[in-house]
């Protein structure tokens, strides 16, 4: 085991490299029951959980042997293994938003898609399912999807009647332009001509602005719904993993515990809150106390201190920080 | 072996650092009282138990429990000396964390007093208290005064007094009533005016170098209004023909109100600010108290229903506006650091307090029990409210906590005491010489 030491080493100096090695592994092994042994003395867990601290409506899936972490929306006072839960955590909001950002660009492209076609090919596009039967399935897709390339080509049928109506009126406006070229008339006439001209070119010019107005709305319309649907998220089940479970069993316990000594004196002011950091030490005893946010009333301060002296806390939460908050 | 050793060596330290990093937790906990309970604190005296220490500690004691929000204990050892931290932290026990030191050096003549945090032996209020003159109440009343904001963060109130009238029934002649002034607990009660007539209303002024006493003195012509100092002098106010009563000072103490009737057989209101103006022309208007600063004034007013109803009177508008309805409303006062008005209210036959918030406009009732509630006055902290309750035929004085929504007697059941009124906070303490 002292291999590794050099040999020419003074007597003395091997004997106290010696003696540190082997304190420390005497600690490693004491530290493996500290940490490990008698930790797990109570391997049974109670499960103690107030629904209400979840959002309610969201089903519950408790996986105790599973390590997956539950949404952000558990309860964010619960601080447990900072580490290693919080990158957790980190990732999956990561997935999540990743999933639905994937989603968000499937849904718009279908929005694309959904706008760019006409109602009645929708319908059409129904209508060919059936044909699916007799038909590979190789050569429907190739169908469907030039019937979709085709679609994406040919304008709109609104469009189309939009534009004719657009160029029909052009046509009507040249005509009668070139029929008073033509026909030579009195002044009085000429000018009655030029008004009605102006009112007509004006009366197209709104035409063709209010059809334009129309036309933007209609994609809205047809957009919304199907955004919105993408980007809304389906309330999935909330998964509790056993780190999660944990810190619930255990805030509750202390909860218990705490509030059951709790008595602050009468006649003070109901918004006084007095925060207060703990550390259990190993032999259950408080150590550390540390009032990180006084109320400002003295008498307030020191009856919450009062309670930290009366409090026994469970075995697990020896070695823990605990920050309360006592309110009124 | 030797390399199986050093792997399981470097297998443990690996495993041990884990574990050590991995349980570092936290929890955080928000908790709610359930329920409530009087803080403990130590009265503590060092050195012997001195003639003049004794009664001081007796009146801190009181006025501690008096708030209903302190369990005050006297420490049983007396401790020779404090050298070191652990002579303070020895009286720590967990559910007592606060302790006065009470020391009286004698080369100087004073008192010394310091407020202990017994757990870590930090002091968190050290003075001196020079005792002069032979009122050692006003003394003990001034330490109280002087830690009560350490431990509450609100001003004391243990310097103040009450005045009232008390009747002093004579075999075979007419009662009288005289007036006389007591500690806020109804302790220490002195005679101030003892004239054989009734004397009645008793009032404070405002000014906080000066206190005096109004009061309204039956003479065989009128009722009029005087006042009296704390050396018993005395001095006519307003000598008018009828009632001379219920007088009342601004916040500052230059605007005055009272109420007059002038032999017409009305009581109207009377405001002085330099010059009398009467405020009132129709009904009985009576207990004017000032309010916003002096800027507006309630008053009882029975002129639209014929019975009293609370009335607010604008002094630069003018304008009247009337606050309570139905019943029978009366006694009004006015706490400027609440801001709140206190009166009384006919309740199924019986008088209450209620409370009126400008602000909100809610009326609340206070109290429900029986006996007749009148006369109500507010303390200068605004936590406590000062009234008569009839019983029959006698009437006691009581306090009620709004803190705790007690109520508790100041004076006994054998003697018969009305029209309480609070002292303001005076620069001195308002001893009758």
């Amino acid at each position: 085991m002292w291999s590794w030491l050099p040999k020419n080493v003074r007597r003395r100096i091997a004997f106290w490299g010696r003696l540190i090695l082997f304190s420390s592994m005497l600690h490693t092994v004491f530290l493996f029951f500290l940490f490990v042994v008698y930790k797990g003395e109570t391997a049974v867990y109670t499960v103690n959980i107030k629904r209400s601290i979840l959002k309610s409506g969201v089903p519950i899936i408790f996986m105790p042997l599973k390590k997956v972490v539950g949404k952000s929306n558990l309860n964010k006072n619960i601080v447990v293994n900072k580490t290693s839960v919080l990158q957790k955590q980190a990732s999956k909001k990561k997935k999540i938003i990743k999933q639905s950002a994937k989603k968000k660009v499937s849904a718009k492209k279908k929005a694309v898609s959904v706008v760019s076609k006409p109602k009645k090919k929708t319908t059409v596009k129904k209508k060919s399912v059936p044909e699916k039967k007799s038909m590979p399935k190789k050569l429907v897709k190739k169908k469907i999807l030039r019937q979709a390339q085709d679609e994406r080509e040919k304008p709109t049928p609104k469009k189309k009647r939009q534009e004719k109506e657009i160029e029909n009126k052009k046509k009507e406006l040249q005509k009668k332009s070139d029929k008073q070229k033509e026909k030579p008339k009195d002044i009085k006439q000429e000018k009655r001509v030029v008004e009605k001209k102006i009112a007509e070119k004006e009366t197209v010019k709104k035409h063709i602005s209010a059809e334009k107005k129309e036309k933007v709305p209609i994609k809205e319309k047809n957009h919304q719904p199907i955004v919105q649907e993408s980007v809304v998220p389906k309330q999935e089940a909330i998964y509790i993993g056993r780190h999660e479970l944990d810190a619930l069993y255990m805030e509750q316990a202390i909860k218990d515990e705490v509030s059951k000594h709790w008595r602050p004196p009468l006649g003070l002011p109901k918004d006084l809150l007095c925060t207060i950091n703990v550390l259990v030490g190993w032999d259950g005893s408080i150590k550390n106390v540390v009032v990180s946010q006084s109320s400002g009333v003295l008498m307030y301060d020191i009856s919450a201190r009062n309670t930290l002296s009366k409090l026994e806390l469970p075995r697990w939460s020896r070695g823990k920080e605990i920050k309360i908050i006592f309110n009124q | 072996m030797k390399n199986l050793y050093t792997r399981l060596f470097a297998f443990f330290v690996v495993f041990n650092i884990f574990y050590v990093f991995a349980e570092d937790a936290q929890f955080n906990v928000n908790v709610t009282a359930a329920k409530h309970e009087k803080l403990k604190i130590k009265l503590i005296v060092v050195g012997k138990l001195s003639k003049k220490i004794n009664p001081i500690i007796e009146v801190i004691k009181n006025d501690l429990a008096f708030s209903g929000q302190f369990d005050v204990i006297i420490a049983k050892d007396y401790c020779k000396k404090i050298d070191t931290k652990n002579d303070i932290t020895a009286f720590f026990s967990a559910d007592c964390r606060l302790g006065v030191f009470f020391t009286e050096e004698k080369r100087k003549k004073t008192i010394g007093c310091r407020l202990y945090d017994l757990e870590y032996a930090q002091m968190l209020k050290g003075f001196e208290c020079n005792p002069e003159g032979k009122n050692v109440r006003a003394w003990a009343h001034t330490i109280s005064d002087t830690i009560w904001p350490v431990l509450t963060n609100e001003q004391g109130f243990f310097s103040t007094k009450i005045a009232y009238c008390k009747k002093i029934n004579r075999k075979h002649k007419k009662s009288y009533k005289h007036i006389y002034v007591a500690d806020y607990d109804g302790s220490n009660e002195e005679l101030l005016v003892s004239t054989p007539t009734v004397n009645i209303t008793p009032r404070w002024n405002n000014d906080p170098a000066n206190p005096l006493v109004f009061y309204s003195e039956h003479t065989n012509e009128n009722v009029r209004l005087m006042v009296a100092d704390m050396n018993r002098r005395r001095k006519i106010v307003s000598n008018f023909d009828g009632l001379n009563i219920l007088s009342t000072f601004s916040p500052d103490g230059k605007k005055f109100a009272y109420c007059a009737s002038r032999a017409d057989g009305h009581c109207q209101i009377y405001f002085y600010d330099g010059e009398l103006k009467r405020l009132t022309n129709q009904g009985n208007n009576i207990s004017p108290t000032f309010a916003d600063e002096g800027k507006t004034l309630y008053f009882c007013s029975d002129h639209l229903t014929g019975n009293p109803q609370i009335y607010k009177y604008d002094l630069e508008s003018g304008q009247k506006e009337r606050i309570s309805s139905g019943g029978f409303a009366v006694s009004t006062s006015f706490c400027p650091k609440k801001e709140l008005l206190a009166y009384s209210k006919m309740i199924k036959g019986l008088m209450q307090i209620f409370v009126y918030n400008p602000k909100t406009g809610i009326h609340e009732q206070l109290t429900f029990n029986h006996g007749n509630k009148d006369e109500c006055s507010w303390s200068p902290c605004g936590n406590y409210l000062l009234f008569s309750v009839e019983h029959g035929v006698k009437s006691q004085l009581a306090v009620l906590n709004l803190l705790t929504r007690n109520i508790s007697f100041i004076t006994p059941k054998s003697a018969d005491c009305y029209y309480p009124c609070w002292s303001p906070m005076y620069a001195q303490f308002p001893a009758i010489t």
